[in-house]
């Protein structure tokens, strides 16, 4: 569908547009709205609920080994504001996000585009063009939205449980009080972070959705490209998040 | 609702960006028309064109009816295109697939009155409810392309495009859609068709338009054409003649 002659650009240009049509159509009329609520929930639920666990495990061990590698090079550690601020740079600001994302990626990229290649080989994607509904405002679109909204959630959820999993292991080595733990980390904790962490989230979220999704469409007619796309899906996921990371960091900075 | 098709200008383009197809087409008063090509993929090719579905198209293809006119590349809500295979969305259920369209283009309709359509038209084609409730996966190809079939048909389109209709159906769905596709005739519900077998829709049609790897020769109705085939048609018109299936 978008791997023909519809933009006549240099094919580089493809994606870009692709974004672009993407996120100008994300706010949905009523009547598809109505046929697309199913997707967006059964997306949420599969990219955010189901990740629930490996996230958990995932931030837990972060929190936990942030403590350790701290208490083991830096005396008195856990005691220092040097310790809340490195967790809230380490966790909320960086990995968080990117974790989160990467996992997102292998779980939920991956299933896009394959499913969306799967779909195209089937002449399932013209079905749905030859029945006047839009397969960007129809597979497209609710997904992109579902993943935004895990994302952000898994995002927060995650910084959440490696701040549970930093304040259990410190406990190993000087007792403290979760709520003097909190206290002590909403000092540090600006609105500025939260703001930088969720507007990670929601990019990164944009961009792993519609790359899955664009790689998906440009399967044509053999099985054997799905697995090829399903590989630059999640390829160039993972090069654009590096590469917004750095250029959302360097905004925040800047500003 | 009776409807005339009127294509100007359609040009489709290669992936350097050069015209590969050009056409224009009037339906006229013609009710049932084929598209005939020595190569079967061109004739989906320009079938596909004629319906909207190549994207990067330029060029108008319009709708005309009785007060409206619509066109194809914008508003599909009363045309409908039959695939060749598969078609159906893999991840609904038959159900749900019937519902699509339906929600989409007729959202007040009553749930019981499209689920009486719906079963009606299955009841034609001698299916059960049941099978509303399997996913494509499950179903045989055959099942499959008359679920295909009778989900455009409950929408009650004015222009119905059929890519190789009998592929995939046994000889007793074959007949029954062929007195479907003739009853629709009746009815003046413009019907385009590819087809590389079944002789009998090809005398059955009004019109039969006649490409060479999507280069026009001619058309006509079969009988002229079959009788004194030019150098070009000769391949097509043997291909239906050899194939034993003179209905």
């Amino acid at each position: 569908m978008f791997s023909d002659n519809s933009n006549k650009l240099h094919p580089l240009f493809d994606y870009p547009i692709f974004l672009f049509a993407v996120i100008t159509d994300l706010f949905q009329p009523a009547k598809l709205r109505r046929l697309t609520y199913d997707i967006l929930i059964k997306q949420i639920l599969f990219t955010g609920y189901e990740a629930l666990g490996i996230i958990s495990l995932f931030a837990f061990s972060i929190g936990a080994i942030i403590i350790i590698q701290g208490n083991s090079n830096i005396p008195n550690f856990g005691q220092s504001t040097f310790f809340y601020t490195t967790l809230v740079t380490v966790v909320l600001k960086e990995l968080g996000g990117i974790i989160t994302a990467l996992i997102v990626i292998a779980r939920s990229g991956t299933a896009i585009a394959t499913e969306l290649g799967n779909m195209s080989i089937n002449n399932e994607i013209e079905a749905l063009e030859s029945m006047g509904i839009s397969p960007l405002a129809y597979l497209i679109i609710p997904r992109t939205l579902g993943v935004v909204i895990s994302l952000i959630t898994l995002s927060i959820y995650f910084s959440l449980m490696a701040l549970v999993g930093s304040w259990l292991l410190s406990n190993f080595y000087f007792p403290i009080e979760f709520t003097q733990f909190l206290s002590d980390l909403f000092e540090v904790l600006k609105v500025s972070d939260l703001f930088l962490s969720i507007s990670k989230s929601f990019i990164f979220g944009i961009l792993i959705a519609t790359i899955s999704g664009y790689q998906g469409l440009q399967v044509a007619k053999a099985t054997t490209e799905i697995p090829q796309r399903t590989i630059k899906a999640v390829v160039y996921s993972i090069g654009a998040l590096i590469v917004f990371d750095i250029l959302i960091n360097i905004l925040y900075y800047l500003l | 609702m009776i409807c005339n098709l009127i294509i100007r200008d359609l040009t489709t383009y290669s992936r350097k960006y050069e015209p590969d197809f050009r056409f224009n087409f009037n339906s006229n008063d013609d009710r049932l028309i084929g598209i005939l090509d020595s190569d079967e993929a061109s004739s989906s090719f320009i079938l596909r064109a004629m319906a909207g579905l190549n994207a990067g198209s330029t060029g108008s293809i319009s709708l005309k009816m009785d007060k409206t006119s619509v066109s194809l590349f914008e508003e599909k809500k009363y045309s409908g295109f039959i695939f060749s295979s598969g078609g159906l969305l893999s991840n609904l259920s038959v159900l749900e697939n019937f519902l699509l369209p339906f929600n989409f283009h007729f959202p007040d309709v009553s749930e019981n009155e499209k689920i009486e359509k719906i079963e009606a038209m299955l009841n034609l084609f001698d299916l059960s409810r049941e099978v509303l409730y399997e996913r494509p996966a499950n179903l045989s190809y055959s099942v499959g392309k008359i679920i295909q079939i009778c989900r455009i048909y409950v929408l009650e389109p004015s222009l119905i495009f059929y890519e190789q209709p009998f592929m995939h159906l046994d000889l007793k769905h074959q007949n029954k859609l062929f007195n479907l596709i003739s009853e629709y005739k009746k009815k003046e519900i413009l019907q385009i068709f590819t087809t590389n077998f079944y002789p009998a829709l090809l005398r059955e049609a009004d019109r039969l338009l006649l490409f060479s790897k999507r280069e026009y020769i001619e058309e006509g109705e079969w009988t002229s054409i079959s009788k004194n085939p030019s150098e070009k048609t000769i391949e097509i018109v043997e291909s239906f003649k050899e194939n034993g299936n003179e209905n």
